[in-house]
């Protein structure tokens, strides 16, 4: 009797009323998503970066669950029923071993544009059983995103990293620029993909505008020989420039409307929307 | 003595590497020149030359004078460094396989530069990066020299500087990781394989003192290191001042190798390469083949590094990957041919 | 003139006395045979006058204190050639003997590295002396042992120094050129050199030298001409062997035959 009525359970399409899935993220960028669709009570634990002011925008809200390191020796003992990791995660291999656990291992996609962070964010809500709350976040998000595009901004801008790296087409960044009516330089240049912006080319056609990203952190100065160069730095000075809220900017999730809206106060700020101009 | 003696003719003590030396000199302008035409920007020959002398456009003379110019003069510097150190510690050692790479200076200074950069160091004086790489150079030199004085064989030298050199390499990953600046993946690979790209003059002016100072001291070896070919007893019959010629090519190398490393990280094998090349122009005599080493070194890197920008790939190369694409399979060849005596 | 003295030598290294109370004096012209066992310190006398090892005591040449000497001073008038052919590149046989020059070259800056003429005469007068005339552009590496040996010598007889100082300069040579090399020694002392030559075969050192030092660990046991030192004592005593003597052409040689049974 009691077998068949815990097959009959499992026959059982999934309802509502069911209590929501466990879950445990690995990565900052899927903690991001988490703690914005996810219920408080079904997240088990998320990625240590989460907590870290550094590098995590929400580390003051993450620290209300414990950190794990990423391993698949974590996962195991937190038993959740799905694990959210990135896309380069070294233990996937072991994702049979954490299945025979009941731990569902769901790898995010990196994204390339707007699109993409929206649809992730739906498709991961729905996963761990908030549909609803993801459609009305995204919904939220496109909204206050689609305020923001609709002018024309004439600049020349060029996303600019202290190692020299930039964003070319197929990237969220791109993607951003344009849809803020801007132009991304390294586009037009022919950069496709994340790659370096070469001095030479700097010097040869300069942007109307910098979108410096971590320029204010002290990062990496082995990597930063770019950033240091007296040349750069003249550009620099000669150019109006804005940078990017770094906590917002490496995930390219639904936290980036929060950059793109403080792109725009700075833009505002720097006289630089000229509505109606084409 | 009657004149007839003075016929015949004595071959080593005339100055064969004089032409040997020119010849390099033109060859290290000619690649300079090379090195200067290439780039993001497309610029002509006449354009490049015009913004080397300050001629031409503003634009080329920014590019030429501030982006291509430095990268070029630390190629020389880099390349000197590291050939001189070559053949001045083949020549002490009075081993082959000497080389600052192989033996691990050039890692202990990249260790003691990574510690200056990454724990802030370098926000009280931007001299404490030379500084700290020459000083931790000048440590695993001593070191290198204090394990292998007495009777060091190919062996126990290899030996000494692979454990000196991934000591060093291993310290530098820790140093990384534990940096109280977040960094990544990218900084330990140029620490570890080295780069010039993106070098302005500062870079330059950082290292330069230090370089000229350290050839210097190499370059006053010379006489002193072809007699230690005799074996240290007999260099010392004939008025050589054993300690103050070690003291001159430990000190020279560390100066010259960990001031180039601080600005460029670890570049290996070339001054293995160089030296053994240029050894048979210099009828194998060791001080002799200090100048031809630098100047061979520097035609080495700049090369390297034109190499590196002609091989099309997405990320662009480490230079260190290039040398020791050279490099490598050289010294296996060496190895294979000194087998007899490691064994 | 340049007549060599050394009084009282002691040498220690590492608390270990490696010579003890040394004196002997060497006339201008006299082949001095440093001889005893393996361990008896014969090369640390050489070193020791080489001023390689910490000593005690007086080494004078010419009336000179060695040890006061500027290095370069002493790097002329004494040539010295070690046990061991450290040479391992390929340089050619006559830039090795003008390294035998090195003493005489002018500081750098002022252009010293190129030979001057009495150079030249000193290299060719070397590399004739010890037959390797017309080895002069082989290198050295190529050479059979007996050349090499000859032309090391070579490049001490190029330093043009009154005294020579050579540790074992005929081991590891066939008889034919030991024999020769001994001759071109025995040759230098002609033309007024004085030498101390290390040796271990007993048959040459007594065909060959003038007089014979024999020492047994550290301490100086005989100092005299050959007959006098290789007695049938001290060769049990010092060697612990028994030795065939005889007379050849009026001149008396030794053979070493046996070793002494019973002794140590």
């Amino acid at each position: 009797m009691g077998l068949l009525a815990i097959l009959c359970l499992l026959a059982l399409p999934t309802q509502a009323a069911e209590p929501l899935p466990s879950v445990v993220s690995t990565d900052l960028c899927a903690d991001l998503i988490l703690l914005q669709v996810a219920d408080p009570g079904q997240v088990l634990s998320l990625s240590r970066q989460s907590q870290d002011p550094r590098v995590s925008p929400v580390a003051e809200a993450a620290r209300a669950y414990p950190a794990n390191r990423g391993s698949v020796e974590d996962l195991l003992s937190l038993k959740p029923d799905i694990a959210l990791v990135y896309l380069g995660w070294t233990a996937r291999r072991h994702a049979d071993l954490l299945a025979s656990q009941g731990t569902r291992v769901i790898a995010l996609p990196y994204p390339r544009n707007w699109s993409d962070a929206l649809e992730t964010t739906r498709r991961i809500a729905v996963q761990i059983g908030r549909g609803e709350v993801g459609k009305i976040k995204t919904a939220e998000a496109e909204r206050r995103m689609r305020a923001l595009a609709g002018r024309t901004r004439p600049d020349r801008l060029l996303y600019l990293r202290p190692s020299g790296g930039t964003a070319g087409k197929g990237t969220y960044v791109d993607d951003l620029i344009t849809r803020l009516g801007l132009r991304n330089l390294a586009a037009e240049q022919g950069q496709t993909g994340w790659g370096r912006f070469p001095l030479e080319r700097l010097v040869r056609s300069p942007p109307d505008l910098f979108l410096l990203g971590y320029f204010d952190q002290a990062r990496s100065p082995a990597g930063s020989a770019y950033g240091r160069h007296p040349l750069l730095r003249a550009i620099l000075d000669a150019t109006p420039a804005i940078s990017v809220p770094t906590g917002t900017w490496g995930c390219g999730g639904l936290e980036l409307v929060d950059a793109a809206e403080q792109i725009v106060t700075q833009l505002d700020r720097l006289g630089r929307a000229r509505p109606g101009q084409d | 003595m009657t004149r007839r003696r003075r016929r015949w003719p004595l071959l080593g003590s005339r100055r064969p590497s004089l032409p040997l030396n020119l010849v390099l000199l033109a060859l290290l302008l000619l690649l300079s020149l090379v090195s200067l035409c290439f780039g993001d920007a497309p610029l002509s020959l006449a354009e490049v030359i015009g913004g080397l002398l300050g001629t031409g456009a503003e634009e080329a003379q920014l590019i030429v004078r501030q982006i291509r110019l430095p990268r070029v003069v630390l190629a020389w510097l880099v390349g000197g460094s590291l050939g001189a150190s070559g053949a001045a510690l083949q020549g002490l050692l009075r081993n082959p396989l000497a080389e600052p790479g192989l033996l691990g200076i050039s890692s202990s200074a990249s260790l003691g530069a990574v510690l200056m950069l990454y724990f802030g160091v370098t926000a009280l004086s931007p001299w404490m990066l030379p500084a700290a790489a020459m000083l931790f150079a000048l440590l695993a030199t001593l070191t290198l020299h204090g394990l292998t004085r007495a009777g060091s064989t190919n062996l126990t030298l290899i030996l000494a500087g692979v454990a000196l050199s991934s000591l060093a390499g291993a310290l530098t990953s820790l140093a990384l990781n534990l940096a109280p600046n977040p960094t990544d993946a990218q900084d330990i690979v140029l620490w570890l394989l080295g780069s010039i790209s993106d070098r302005s003059f500062a870079e330059v002016r950082l290292c330069l003192p230090f370089v000229l100072a350290g050839l210097l001291l190499l370059l006053l070896c010379a006489p002193a290191l072809d007699v230690l070919a005799l074996g240290e007893a007999e260099a010392s019959s004939l008025g050589v001042d054993l300690s103050r010629l070690r003291g001159l090519v430990i000190l020279g190398s560390a100066l010259s190798v960990g001031a180039t490393v601080a600005v460029t990280g670890t570049i290996g094998f070339v001054g293995l390469v160089v030296p053994h090349l240029l050894r048979r122009f210099v009828a194998y005599r060791p001080g002799r083949l200090l100048l031809p080493s630098a100047l061979g070194g520097a035609v080495l890197v700049l090369g390297a590094d034109i190499a590196l920008r002609l091989i099309d790939t997405p990320r662009e190369l480490m230079l260190g990957v290039v040398t020791a694409l050279i490099g490598a399979p050289f010294f296996l060849a060496l190895v294979l041919r000194s087998r007899r005596d490691m064994l | 003139m340049t007549r060599f003295e050394v009084a009282g030598l002691d040498v220690r290294l590492g608390g270990k006395t490696l010579v003890h109370d040394l004196t002997f004096d060497l006339g201008e012209g006299e082949l001095l045979g440093l001889i005893g066992p393996n361990g008896a310190g014969k090369s640390s006398v050489l070193k020791a006058i080489m001023q390689l090892l910490p000593h005690r005591g007086g080494i004078r040449l010419g009336g000179r204190d060695l040890a006061a000497l500027p290095a370069r001073e002493r790097a002329r008038r004494l040539a010295y050639l070690s046990q061991d052919d450290g040479v391992q590149w390929p340089i050619s046989v006559q830039d090795l003997v003008a390294l035998g020059r090195h003493p005489y070259r002018g500081s750098w800056w002022r252009g010293g590295g190129a030979p001057r003429l009495d150079d030249r005469d000193a290299i060719e007068g070397a590399l004739r002396a010890t037959d390797v005339w017309d080895l002069r552009e082989r290198k050295v590496t190529e050479l059979s042992g007996g050349e090499r040996a000859r032309v090391r010598l070579a490049r001490a007889l190029a330093v043009e120094a009154p005294l020579i100082l050579a540790d074992e300069p005929v081991a590891a040579l066939d008889p034919r050129h030991q024999l020769r090399v001994m001759s071109l020694l025995r040759e230098q002392c002609r033309q007024g050199r004085s030498l101390i030559l290390v040796l271990h075969d007993l048959t040459l050192a007594s065909r060959f030298c003038d007089r014979l030092l024999l020492l047994d660990r550290g301490e100086p046991i005989a100092l005299g001409p050959p007959g006098e030192v290789l007695t049938r004592e001290n060769l049990r005593e010092v060697y612990g062997i028994r030795a065939v003597t005889g007379e050849h052409q009026r001149q008396g040689y030794i053979l070493p035959w046996e070793c002494e049974s019973g002794a140590g």
